[in-house]
């Protein structure tokens, strides 16, 4: 290698990468973190009621369980760890005259504090309530009434196990009129400005069957409560795009 | 090379310290609060321990490779703006609008990088490769997003667990949720009684030994690809080997259920293991890497 080729080492401390670097950083280590923080101070986002309590909502109003279904409350110990009071947690009954009882669960909740975190979805929670995850993937979900703007939804399945019995659960966010299917994605729509107001709501739809039964078989049932469900909560229940971005 | 080393003064390394000096002190300012974060959480989790020994390793890694970085000092360039510059939106992004805790202390790579390429050059954040990702590892993830991302291994490995035990004799078990009970000649118990991600710790842990043990020499490609490749595959038998041997100090020792110890050796076992197993995977020499040089400065002659 010929001494004129070598590239060697800067001599001199005031090289213009240097003096452009340490400026940036200098500057950067006294107003970056409090600038941000007023920023997002400045743009808060609002917190929005919901246009009617969830406690309202009628299962019957649903084509496909309006006859041959009973409905109850889930008593649930756990309510007061859900983080909000807006909330429905039922428990739909059905006896077949030809086979066993069908258990299934609807749970929603709403949350409109800003300062709420996105709780954990059931694939994470379920497991230190004593279930096993025995299958855990996205679905895609054809909602004919939420044409054209949301024909298809993506869902989250997962079928638990635990010493009683086997669970099929089908879950999503809706996140200022939008869905997701993770907490994650829950958490980036949420960060997203744009809005001025803003709410999350977690969607959970579960069906119990016995531990010798394929838990899948309870898939359409879901499905359909959750095609059905979810027009009436985006319509009725949850606010409008016009209210959130309203200044 | 051998002239290039001889052309080298000790200006041509003191001016590219004392600037990566002035810049790292900036960027300790700059990112003091994930510093001081992660400081106060290794004392308090033992799942990050393994930060605490991350700047020996980094310190560590820099002595052996010592004389290639020494070597490797050039000038640097305005590229490492732009690595600093893109750490700086990173940070400022997770603040404002989406506010990620853990990408806020990742938004320290990028800024350290472009720093070692400001004061040195390219060829001096390529051998610092592995430092950078020593810190990468020590930064933790998330509680929750840790629990998210675990589901899959933690379950497997708790299953794979459970099934060996049942090959032993006497010996029945079951899996609730994140606990294995055992009955053993009529005796119950449960392995890893209450800790939190009991089917999979110190992934991180593990991960910081191969990174360490992998690039302590200047390996050639092929041997590197090779470690590389196997890297998650050892992390994760050293996670299921840690578990299998707590289960089975807390099933034949007789200690009490909530006691350390069997964590503790099991810890201490599996981390053992796991240098092993990497130290056999780069040392190990197989047909496949022919002609391996004997030598740093020789892998380097190969690699460039």
């Amino acid at each position: 290698m010929h001494k004129n080729n070598i590239i060697r080492p800067s001599k001199s401390f005031v090289s213009a990468s240097f003096l452009s670097a340490t400026f940036i950083l200098f500057t950067a280590a006294f107003a970056l973190r409090p600038g941000m923080y007023a920023l997002s101070q400045y743009y808060n986002k609002q917190s929005i009621d919901i246009q009617c309590p969830l406690k309202n909502f009628d299962l019957s109003r649903l084509p496909s369980f309006s006859q041959g279904w009973e409905f109850s409350p889930f008593v649930t110990p756990q309510a007061e760890e859900f983080g909000t009071e807006e909330y429905v947690d039922l428990m739909l009954r059905k006896q077949p005259s030809d086979g066993h009882l069908i258990y299934a669960i609807f749970f929603t909740t709403y949350y409109n504090d800003p300062k709420d975190k996105v709780p954990h979805t059931p694939d994470v929670c379920s497991r230190q309530g004593g279930d096993i995850v025995t299958r855990m993937e996205t679905i895609t979900l054809d909602v004919p009434d939420m044409a054209p703007d949301n024909p298809m939804i993506q869902v989250r399945l997962l079928t638990l196990k635990n010493p009683k019995v086997n669970v099929l659960t089908l879950f999503l966010f809706v996140v200022e009129g939008k869905f997701c299917y993770t907490r994650e994605q829950a958490r980036w729509r949420l960060a997203r400005p744009g809005n001025r107001y803003s709410y999350f709501s977690k969607i959970e739809v579960n069906a119990v069957y016995p531990l010798d039964e394929d838990p899948l078989q309870g898939l359409e049932l879901l499905k359909s409560l959750l095609r059905e469900a979810l027009p009436i909560l985006v319509a009725d229940y949850y606010p409008t795009k016009q209210q959130l971005t309203h200044r | 090379m051998a002239k290039n080393r001889q052309l080298r003064t000790h200006r041509d390394f003191i001016v590219p310290l004392v600037q990566m000096v002035i810049l790292f002190f900036l960027a300790g300012g700059l990112f003091w609060p994930t510093i001081s974060g992660i400081s106060s959480q290794v004392m308090k989790i033992s799942e990050i321990a393994h930060v605490m020994i991350t700047p020996i390793a980094v310190l560590l890694l820099i002595y052996l490779r010592r004389a290639a970085l020494f070597n490797a000092i050039h000038k640097g360039s305005f590229v490492g703006v732009f690595f600093v510059l893109f750490g700086l939106v990173l940070l400022a992004g997770s603040i404002w609008p989406f506010s990620y805790g853990y990408v806020r202390d990742l938004a320290l790579i990028p800024v350290l990088t472009g720093i070692v390429w400001i004061a040195c050059g390219r060829q001096v954040v390529k051998l610092s490769t592995p430092m950078l990702l020593l810190v990468m590892i020590s930064i933790p993830v998330g509680s929750r997003l840790y629990a998210s991302l675990i589901i899959r291994p933690e379950t497997y490995t708790i299953a794979a667990t459970a099934k060996i035990l049942d090959c032993l004799p006497n010996v029945d078990t079951s899996v609730r949720g994140t606990d294995l009970f055992f009955s053993k000649n009529q005796e119950n118990g449960v392995v890893a009684l209450g800790q939190s991600n009991r089917g999979a710790r110190l992934l991180w842990a593990n991960l910081t030994i191969g990174i360490f043990v992998i690039f302590s020499c200047i390996r050639p490609w092929p041997r590197l690809l090779f470690a590389l490749l196997a890297t998650i595959p050892i992390v994760l038998f050293c996670n299921f080997f840690r578990f299998l041997s707590e289960a089975l100090v807390v099933m034949y020792s007789g200690l009490e259920p909530a006691s350390s110890v069997p964590r503790h050796i099991s810890s201490f076992i599996s981390l053992l293991v796991c240098y092993g197993l990497f130290y056999l995977v780069c040392d190990l020499h197989l047909n496949l890497f022919v002609e391996e040089p004997s030598s740093a400065a020789d892998a380097e002659v190969i690699n460039a």
